[in-house]
């Protein structure tokens, strides 16, 4: 019986760019070739001889957005310990370091049940038996130290990186999204067999050793992301009001969590998110793709497809009033507004990719033209798209406006100035030339997405990965060329509303010696 | 008007070759066995040519996307810019953007490049500026012909000279806002003392700059004969040469003024070894420590960048296994070599929780230490080795780094194959290069220690590390 039913097909993709003054057209090709294994894998490969490099861009359909509670930062936890090699990689006796860790797992269990306790010995008012309980603690804590420094004994160290990086890796890295994470790897062209094997292990036998060190790293990274950074704070704040019950509402994962997340609940979160049938591939390089398609089969048709988890039923209700929120911190003043906008796949979201270069795309875009170079209210201005993956979110998301107002600028005067931008949109249809740039520009960089290697095997991938077809970048563009200024004013008028909208301000905190001479 | 092409000697061309000992083919599931068939990359080379007027061209043509790249370097920068009007060359390079050139007022010019989906940037870095253009090949002529009116008539006396110093000063007042940039500002302050990479903006010298200042730093920095510019895309040769005749080329640029000469710090002008802490309340506290250096175009160079590849580099660099995967203390940790004309600096740096900081900031030390006395292992080196070897291919990516790469070899002194015979001296270094200069420049106890936090909050007193000087984040 034939184990492996493949789909190949060569798209070419052609796009045509009508330029509006000059009336010459171009035509721009992607030659992209599909591989689909029968377990889901999926993979999109663009030849480019003579280059000696290749790009990989693997996304795995899981994220933030998958957490539950219990196992909230799971995503980015695993992530980072998916660099920690496998049962072959990264040890000197794989069977000896499992004993250990399952021991350090118990340890941490009976620690954790300890300090749930704590609580009610306290409340039971016997001092004597509160401190035997504390002491007890803090020796299996110690204890739990010992048993994390003995995995030096089996550990390789980072192993899994050296083997890449011996053999010319660059840019060897990851990223945790809420839909999506991304793993990336950029390599010389030789080195094809290998990535497979390596990444194939990667996703069969991962071993996540090193876990209660690596678990204080994530901490640490977000002591240095959100804590200790005045825009992360007003960011994750702003979010948080945002969205009251989508799952995009958590913008990192809490301390409280991270430090009590189980490596067993990584596990578990990786046996059901990480599957062939969640996994799509970007390789564009100098490779050859019938190379790509024998060792896909032959390292990667062997893991199992793992059935669909549960959806995300929740829905972000409607928003029915505007909604601010301050954030106090020791930094300069900032602004964050945001709009709920739809999902990827949403009627209006071709509208809003445009209404966006309109706003803020170049110097000559409405928001900087009017806010930084006309009234000089900020030093900056910017947009983005929350979650904001560039082909469109998975659910309904948010669009956000970022501004940075001059010293001595109150900011409800920025917000106000911004404002009337939009409402000149929802009030009065955009030009013709003001169409014709924004599509201009969108034009161009479909065009410079394809400059770098990995550029393009992550749109590739990611395309395919939200729309389960890398094609939609075309039907996306085809729905730009059909938007009319009225269609574009209608969907201003829909969605820049102040009922719609939530505001977030960075108020700074005034130092005490700053206000000393006061009263 | 026909300009003369002066040929230049044409670099020669890169093989670069990858080979794995060859083990038995049994063993394919192990990553270690796999065999790598050779890879044979023949590097494209670029042309190079000068105008009549002295401007050299770096050209490579590739066709694969209908795109057109150009960067143009001139020598210049902060490190040459008097104390008093620190921030100019800046500010300088900004107008030539933002200011409007020739007849065109600034909006004329935003609106044009954006209706075109184009770019046209310009910068100061350190020690040069740079002009550069992204466009597709069908608007090629329009956007020349807007960089050319730029870089030759830009208008720099005007409101718009206003706007930027108010923009330059916001982002003064926002300096320190960011505990990694304030440490990274405070860093090279240190190292640099307000000479070179140290000298950084403030409120008073860029309220000082003038139309006249910034239209000098104009004259004396834009000037033809001192200007490189590398050209990679969807062009030939005779395209190029075309366009370039018809602006460019006959531009004559200010030849009269003293090329910008930057002020060199002697040691005793700069502040001493020791630790320099700036309060702030936050829970993570971020160290950065290290030194002046001069490598630029020292031999030794080859063999410091594989040393510190082994220290200081990856994942799989000691800093980082030692206080990321193994105590857990970073996330981000490490130690560079910036390799910079007249001197550069070596820095290593992380961030850690307040209380681990005493314990972060020591394991920093020793491992630079151990470094410094005892040298890399034989396999640690030909890790580092291979790593870097191998990874070479890189540097040859896509057209424009390749004609970039060229380019700025010319521009610092050095010959134009400059990448590959790097190259060559990478593969020449020895296990006993490299413990000998992890001896000389690892000069731990030059140690500059700055740190950002709160000593309130910390496990051990700074003065164990050193005399500690306070520093304010007030910004005046």
């Amino acid at each position: 019986m034939k184990s492996i039913s493949k789909f190949i097909a060569l798209f070419v993709v052609l796009l045509t760019v009508s330029v509006f003054e000059t009336g010459s057209a171009m035509e721009f090709q992607i030659p992209a070739q599909e591989l689909k294994l029968d377990n889901g894998l999926v993979v999109i490969v663009v030849e480019r001889p003579g280059t000696g490099v290749f790009s990989s861009y693997i996304v795995t359909a899981v994220g933030s957005a998958n957490e539950k509670p219990g196992s909230i930062g799971a995503a980015h936890f695993l992530e980072h310990m998916l660099f920690k090699g496998t049962k072959s990689i990264g040890t000197k006796d794989y069977v000896a370091e499992q004993e250990l860790m399952d021991k350090q797992d118990s340890l941490w269990n009976r620690i954790d049940q300890a300090r749930q306790q704590s609580r009610y010995i306290k409340l039971a008012g016997d001092e004597g038996a509160y401190q035997k309980h504390l002491n007890w603690v803090s020796q299996m804590e110690a204890l739990l130290d010992s048993l994390i420094a003995d995995e030096a004994l089996y550990v390789v160290k980072n192993e899994y990186e050296e083997l890449y990086t011996r053999r010319g890796a660059v840019g060897f890295n990851a990223s945790t999204g809420y839909d999506f994470t991304d793993y990336i790897v950029s390599l010389p062209a030789n080195q094809l067999h290998t990535w497979f094997v390596m990444e194939a292990d990667r996703m069969k036998n991962p071993v996540l050793r090193e876990f209660y060190p690596e678990r204080e790293v994530v901490l640490e990274e977000r002591r240095l992301r959100i804590d200790n950074e005045g825009e992360g704070k007003l960011f994750e704040q702003f979010i948080g009001t945002a969205f009251i019950a989508h799952p995009y509402q958590l913008m990192w994962e809490w301390k409280s969590d991270q430090g009590n997340i189980k490596r067993e609940a990584l596990k578990k979160f990786h046996h059901q998110f990480y599957a062939p049938n969640r996994t799509v591939i970007g390789l564009v390089g100098d490779i050859k793709f019938s190379d790509v398609e024998a060792f896909a089969k032959k390292y990667w048709s062997d893991i199992p497809r793992q059935p669909e988890p549960d959806p995300i039923y929740t829905v972000e209700p409607k928003q029915l009033g505007e909604r601010r929120v301050d954030v106090n911190f020791d930094a300069s003043p900032a602004l964050y507004i945001g709009f709920h906008k739809g999902a990827f796949d949403d009627p209006d979201e071709a509208a809003f990719v445009v209404l966006d270069r309109i706003l803020a795309d170049g110097r000559s875009s409405r928001l900087y033209k009017s806010l930084v170079i006309g009234q000089q209210l900020c030093s900056n201005i910017g947009t983005e798209a929350f979650p904001g993956a560039e082909q469109g979110d998975l659910y309904p998301s948010l669009y956000i406006i970022s501004a940075y107002p001059k010293d001595g600028v109150d900011s409800r005067i920025v917000e106000t100035a911004i404002y009337e931008e939009l409402a000149k949109l929802s009030t009065v249809p955009v030009s013709a030339r003001e169409l014709q740039k924004a599509r201009n520009n969108i034009q161009a960089d479909f065009i410079w997405d394809a400059y770098d290697n990995d550029g393009l095997a992550q749109k590739l991938a990611q395309y395919q990965s939200t729309a389960r077809d890398w094609r939609y970048m075309l039907t996306r563009m085809e729905q730009i060329e059909k938007l009319t200024p009225d269609a574009l004013q209608s969907v201003a008028a829909k969605y820049f509303t102040k009922e719609n909208r939530t505001v977030a301000t960075l108020v700074p905190i005034v130092r005490a010696d700053a206000t000393e001479g006061g009263e | 008007m026909q300009s003369r092409f002066a040929l230049r000697a044409i670099t020669v061309g890169v093989i670069v070759i990858l080979v794995f000992a060859l083990v038995s083919e049994s063993s394919a599931q192990d990553p270690r066995k796999i065999v790598a068939p050779e890879l044979e990359l023949s590097a494209p080379t670029p042309e190079q040519f000068a105008l009549e007027n002295g401007l050299r061209v770096v050209f490579l043509q590739s066709s694969e996307l209908p795109v057109v790249r150009m960067t143009l370097m001139f020598p210049g920068g902060s490190v040459s810019e008097a104390a008093d009007l620190a921030g100019v060359s800046g500010i300088t390079a900004n107008l030539l953007r933002t200011g409007g050139a020739g007849s065109l007022k600034a909006e004329e010019i935003d609106e044009r490049l954006d209706f075109l989906g184009a770019s046209i940037s310009s910068t100061a870095g350190g020690d040069n500026h740079k002009l550069t253009l992204r466009c597709l090949k069908k608007d090629l002529a329009e956007v020349f012909d807007l960089f050319s009116l730029i870089l030759r008539e830009p208008v720099l006396d005007s409101a718009k000279l206003a706007l930027e110093v108010s923009n330059k000063s916001d982002e003064i007042r926002r300096q320190y806002d960011s505990p990694t940039g304030a440490t990274r500002t405070l860093f090279y302050r240190t190292v640099f003392g307000d000479m070179l990479y140290g000298r950084y903006p403030t409120l008073e010298s860029v309220a000082s700059i003038s139309g006249q200042s910034v239209k000098f730093t104009y004259n004396r920095v834009y000037t033809p004969s001192r200007g490189i510019l590398a050209v990679s895309g969807d062009l030939t040769r005779k395209e190029l040469e075309d366009l370039l005749n018809t602006s460019v080329g006959s531009w004559k640029g200010t030849r009269i003024l003293q090329r910008p000469i930057p002020v060199v710090p002697s040691e005793e002008d700069l502040p001493k070894s020791g630790v320099y802490y700036a309060y702030k309340d936050i829970s993570q506290t971020s160290i950065r420590l290290g030194h002046l250096t001069q490598l630029f175009d020292s031999p030794d160079r080859h063999a410091v960048r594989i040393m510190n590849y082994v220290v200081g580099v990856g994942f799989a660099g000691r800093l980082t296994a030692k206080i990321r995967s193994e105590a857990g203390l970073a996330y981000s940790v490490g130690g560079y070599f910036v390799n910079r004309p007249t001197y550069g600096s070596y820095f290593a740096y992380c961030q850690t929780k307040a209380e681990a900081t005493g314990q972060a900031l020591q394991m920093i030390v020793d491992v630079l230490s151990e470094a410094k006395e005892n040298g890399i292992t034989q396999k640690e080196f030909a890790r580092a080795k291979e790593s870097i070897l191998n990874s070479f291919v890189f540097e040859y990516e896509t057209p424009h780094q390749v004609a970039q790469a060229v380019a700025e070899s010319v521009f610092y002194g050095f010959p134009s194959e400059q990448t590959a015979l790097d190259l060559e001296a990478l593969k020449s270094v020895t296990l006993a290069d490299c413990n000998r200069v992890a001896k000389e420049y690892y000069r731990v106890e030059d140690f500059r220690i700055v740190v950002v936090g709160d000593t309130a909050q910390m496990d051990q007193p700074l003065s164990d590390f050193g005399v500690v000087t306070e520093i304010s984040l007030e910004v005046e």
